[in-house]
């Protein structure tokens, strides 16, 4: 074959290319792969056109082989562009509105969600987390706490036993911290501490055997009554909003002289009345007082010269509130499905 | 017990209305639950405090509103005559057991039904109806709070003794039950047999039956220890009990003797004998206490004024003198709850109102009380748990046997109490409880999730009862055993725990496929593919489960989560890519250290596959690692980085027989 010829092979092959890749269409990929694959391909068009070149001269060889080079090159340029164009129009073709793809992060049990949101408000009021066994003895959770060893005010204290004999229980509140810390630190402090608590209660929607409290304790020179209520009424609006009503009510507790029963309007029925609240409109949250001067002895504190106010609450039961889980079982169920809703 | 405004009223020489004796009685945080409304009465049950044993009575409760109210007490009437010289001889045994005991013989009464005026007064206190003379007796309980027995006088024989049982005795109670006695409990007595338990319930044998023509009424304080410890032993609490219990004074002890004598004489006739008494016939002088003026205020953070309180303890039957700025008092026989004067301060808040005291912040330094640090470190992990994946689970901690046998070494802490069988012994471990959370939410649908729990195990070690903190993570359908090392070497990275090591040995939830976590050789945890022995135990079979528990204890002091700056190298880093094949028990750390022990510049090591291909010789492993390279000091040259790359693969292959695969990387 002379030059002249393969020149013109080329040009029509060109034409020819170009032609078809217009014919292509920007729908289907495939067919601007076929395309590829019968020009550019290792045995495409292109390529069969160097077998032709044997016959020439070097110098022939050298021209027409450029000018193939030359082809293949612009023909791939070509496919390029045109692929971009596809590959653009099949993006924007893409369906955005489908579901992102998930991640799996955890969640807090609601458990630790109150405990925390508790705790950051009484940090941000200068109180210090401390914790406390809840293997105790009988000296720490009742005896030093003022509570009479035989006495129907232990009642409410239902207790289980490791050795009785040894006097050694699981601690049946928070409180046995208070006297933990008053063991080790002077006044003036402000602690919290929370932790597990046992009692020897049957389970039902109300009662589990184990269940969370959070302690407080504030001692000083010169702490009163109004500021136990100042301080705890802080904290309930800040936990349950500003435009709660909280109520404190005389009480008892063998650890506290005056005791309180701090209750505030029910969330739920908005103080309308509701099975909740026992139609009341009132629920109780916590229960404190201030620090019985007894107390203070046990711990050789003088208790002409501190005062300070002591509470204490139930975490499920403020989880209870704050959430409206309507059964104290689903705490220790640990059903993932409720525990994943809380974040 | 249940209360009526009516009969409460009739107490009160005056008028109170009774939504006002509901409002004061929820002032007083009594509670006042409203059980029976109609237009002439209101009935109401009250949640009085332990320490108010007082208030167990009407006469209790229409004393505590005196305070709100201009209406004055007003005693009912305790006056009659003694017609007959009949008595009973009394001996007390010990006098700690028994304060006191009084005793009266009524001859010639007529024993029946009660009366309707009588018998509406008992429906309303929520009592069934007996003969009029037991009756009275529940109606007098329930006026002035003293537990009364009344017993047939014809069948008791010779004396009356409060003595402890003997060995041996035993007593059939009004109830029907018999019941085994012993010398922890204290008892009435005649000359030949045991007739009532103290204070708890009286016997049949000497019970007010159809027939009964004379009686002997029983007043009595006993030793409210005794009393409490033989109820809880017989497992018998009677009204009467609970009022023993919270102590009784001798005033109000005559006072129930002289009212059940006064509506004996009036209902059933009958004539009245002298009143045998024994022990300690009168109140101990009365309690003293000061009370400093200045101590209310500064308990209370408010002014009270000193009429207020003089007022207030003038109505509530408190003796007061003022002496300067000290209160001299003496409360009530009655009153045994006020020991102190913080006592009286929460008497005069109370009367004060709770709700009229002002909120107000203390004054208080400026400086926190600084939080256990324990505390803060451990609320950091678990954030840094969360956001590796896991969801938090909380379980009781109180478990079944078979949880706790899994770790035979232990000596587990058992309840000697428990509520259950299911509840009887404390954990060992963390891993149990959470099998039984998986296969519960398998059950409801959950099937992969990864869960942690942080929270205590207890045992016994050297005759201590022993708790510590622990962390267990599992992980469920949602990756391999390398997904969980990887959260775990995650979790050590971010607490910088450094000289973490992995060593193959059995553990308690998989035998063959352990790894024992140590750090600086302390064996702090485990790390292990469950065991399908174990899965079948709790009907987890075909799922996937790959578990770890560390004991925080053992690394809490090494945890830190800010490390001092360290200025990043400015010079970029070269990356090389390497496949060896090794022995099939290779251990990566040798891998890692050998590499570390070259002391060139290497930033860090990643491995990133393992294989086995069927041409490659058995017991070999491929292992395939990045080694990023990057000099503090200046930008390495090609030739660094390719001489770094041929003293690695000499070293790996002289010194842990590993042949070189191939490798890439460009710098």
């Amino acid at each position: 074959m002379k030059i002249e010829e393969i020149k013109q092979k080329i040009k029509e092959i060109n034409e020819k290319a170009e032609t078809e890749l217009l014919e292509t269409g920007l729908e289907e990929i495939e067919k601007l792969e076929r395309w590829k694959i019968e020009y550019l391909g290792r045995k495409g068009k292109i390529n069969n056109l160097f077998a032709l070149l044997s016959h020439l001269s070097n110098e022939e060889k050298k021209e027409a082989g450029m000018l193939i080079n030359n082809l293949k090159n612009k023909l791939n340029t070509a496919y390029e562009e045109r692929k971009m164009k596809i590959e653009k129009r099949e993006t924007s073709k893409i369906n955005l509105s489908f579901p992102g793809k998930t991640t799996e992060i955890g969640s807090f049990h609601p458990i630790t969600i109150i405990s925390r949101e508790i705790t950051t408000i009484f940090t941000k009021m200068g109180f210090g987390v401390v914790t406390g066994p809840e293997i105790e003895t009988d000296y720490y959770n009742f005896d030093a706490l003022n509570i009479p060893a035989e006495h129907p005010s232990k009642d409410v204290w239902d207790t289980f036993y490791l050795n009785e004999k040894e006097k050694i229980l699981l601690r049946t509140h928070t409180s046995p911290v208070q006297v933990r810390v008053m063991e080790k630190i002077r006044p003036p402090f402000r602690v919290i501490a929370i932790g597990k608590c046992f009692r020897r209660d049957d389970i039902d929607a109300t009662h589990s055997p184990v269940f969370h409290q959070i302690e407080g304790l504030m001692v000083d020179r010169g702490i009163n009554f109004s500021h136990l209520k100042g301080v705890l009424t802080h904290f309930i609006m800040e936990m349950f909003g500003n435009s709660v009503k909280v109520k404190f009510t005389p009480s008892f507790f063998p650890f506290t002289e005056p005791s309180a029963e701090v209750s505030m309007s029910c969330n739920i029925c908005k103080g309308n009345g509701c099975p909740t609240c026992h139609n009341t409109g009132y629920i109780e949250i916590l229960g404190c007082g201030m620090v019985h001067p007894q107390v203070f002895k046990n711990v050789e504190y003088d208790p002409d010269e501190f005062t300070g106010f002591a509470f204490g609450m139930g975490i499920e039961r403020l989880a209870i509130i704050k959430f409206g889980i309507t059964d104290i079982r689903y705490f220790f169920q640990n059903n993932i499905r409720v525990i994943q809703q809380f974040g | 017990m249940r209360y009526s405004y009516k009969l409460i009223k009739e107490y009160l020489d005056g008028v109170v209305s009774r939504e006002e004796l509901i409002k004061y009685l929820e002032i007083l945080g009594l509670n006042p639950a409203v059980v029976d409304k109609n237009e002439n009465d209101i009935l109401f049950e009250l949640e009085t405090p332990a320490n108010r044993g007082d208030l167990l009575s009407l006469i209790g409760v229409a004393r505590e509103i005196l305070p709100f109210i201009t209406a004055s007490f007003k005693m009912p009437p305790l006056t009659f005559e003694e017609t007959s010289t009949k008595a009973v001889p009394v001996r007390i045994e010990d006098e700690n057991d028994c304060i006191y005991y009084s005793c009266r013989v009524v001859e010639n009464i007529s024993v029946k039904e009660t009366a309707q005026f009588l018998k509406d007064r008992i429906e309303k206190l929520g009592y069934r109806t007996s003969f009029n003379v037991v009756d009275i007796s529940n109606y007098v309980m329930a006026e002035t709070g003293q537990p009364l027995h009344i017993f047939d006088l014809d069948k008791i024989d010779g004396y009356i003794e409060i003595r402890r049982a003997r060995k041996g005795e035993y007593l059939v109670t009004i109830d029907g039950k018999k019941r085994e006695i012993d010398e922890d409990i204290l008892v009435i007595a005649d000359s030949k047999k045991v007739i009532a338990i103290a204070g708890i319930m009286g016997g049949q044998n000497s019970e007010v039956t159809a027939g009964t023509k004379n009686i002997l009424i029983e007043s009595a304080i006993f030793n409210p220890v005794i009393v409490r410890r033989g109820s809880k032993k017989i497992g018998l609490a009677t009204e009467a009990s609970a009022r023993f219990e919270k102590g009784i004074s001798i005033d109000v002890c005559k006072t129930g003797m002289a009212r059940a004598t006064f509506l004996i004489k009036e209902v059933c006739r009958g004539d009245i004998g002298p009143l045998s008494e024994s022990g300690r016939k009168k109140e101990i002088s009365p309690l003293v206490i000061r009370l400093n003026m200045a101590k209310v205020n500064n308990l209370s953070g408010i002014e009270i004024e000193d009429g207020f309180i003089v007022d207030l303890l003038t109505r509530l039957n408190f003796k007061v003198k003022k002496n300067k700025k000290l209160f001299i008092i003496n409360p009530p026989s009655y009153r045994n709850d006020i020991k102190e004067d913080v006592d009286i301060i929460e008497e005069i808040i109370k009367y004060r109102q709770y709700e009229t005291v002002p909120a107000s912040i203390p004054f208080a330094s400026i400086k926190a009380t600084p939080s256990s640090p324990e505390v803060e470190k451990l609320e950091k992990i678990r954030d840094i748990c969360i956001n590796l994946g896991f969801t938090e689970v909380i379980h009781m901690g109180i478990t079944s046997e078979e949880n706790i046998s899994f770790n035979k070494k232990i000596i587990p802490v058992e309840i000697e109490n428990p509520i259950s069988n299911n509840l009887k012994f404390m954990r060992t471990s963390l891993i149990p409880e959470m099998l039984e959370t998986i296969r519960f939410n398998i059950y409801h649908g959950t099937e992969s999730c990864n869960l942690f729990e942080m929270g205590r195990v207890y045992y016994r070690g050297n005759g201590d009862f022993k708790e510590e903190i622990r962390i267990s993570f599992i992980i469920v359908n949602s990756g391999d055993f390398f997904t969980l090392k990887g959260k775990l070497e995650k979790l050590f990275d971010k607490i910088h725990i450094k000289n973490l090591q992995f060593k193959k040995e059995a553990g308690i939830f998989s035998i063959e496929n352990n790894l024992v976590i140590y750090v600086d050789d302390t064996n702090i945890g485990d790390i292990f593919i469950l065991s399908d022995d174990i899965k079948n135990r709790f009907d987890l079979k075909n799922n996937e489960i790959h578990g770890c528990e560390i004991n925080l204890e053992k690394i809490l002091d090494k945890v830190s989560f800010i490390d001092f700056f360290k200025e990043p190298s400015r010079y970029p880093a070269s990356k090389r890519d390497f496949s060896f094949i090794f022995h099939k028990d290779i251990e990566w750390k040798e891998i890692e250290d050998t590499i570390l022990s070259l002391n060139l510049p290497v930033e860090k090591i990643e491995f990133f596959d393992f294989y086995r291909t069927k041409d490659m010789a058995e017991d070999t492993i491929s292992i395939s690692f990045s080694v990023f390279f990057r000099s503090p000091s200046g930008t390495l040259e090609n030739e660094d980085v390719v001489s770094f790359s041929e003293k690695i693969v000499e070293t790996i292959s002289l010194k842990l027989k590993g042949q070189l695969r191939g490798t890439c990387g460009k710098t």
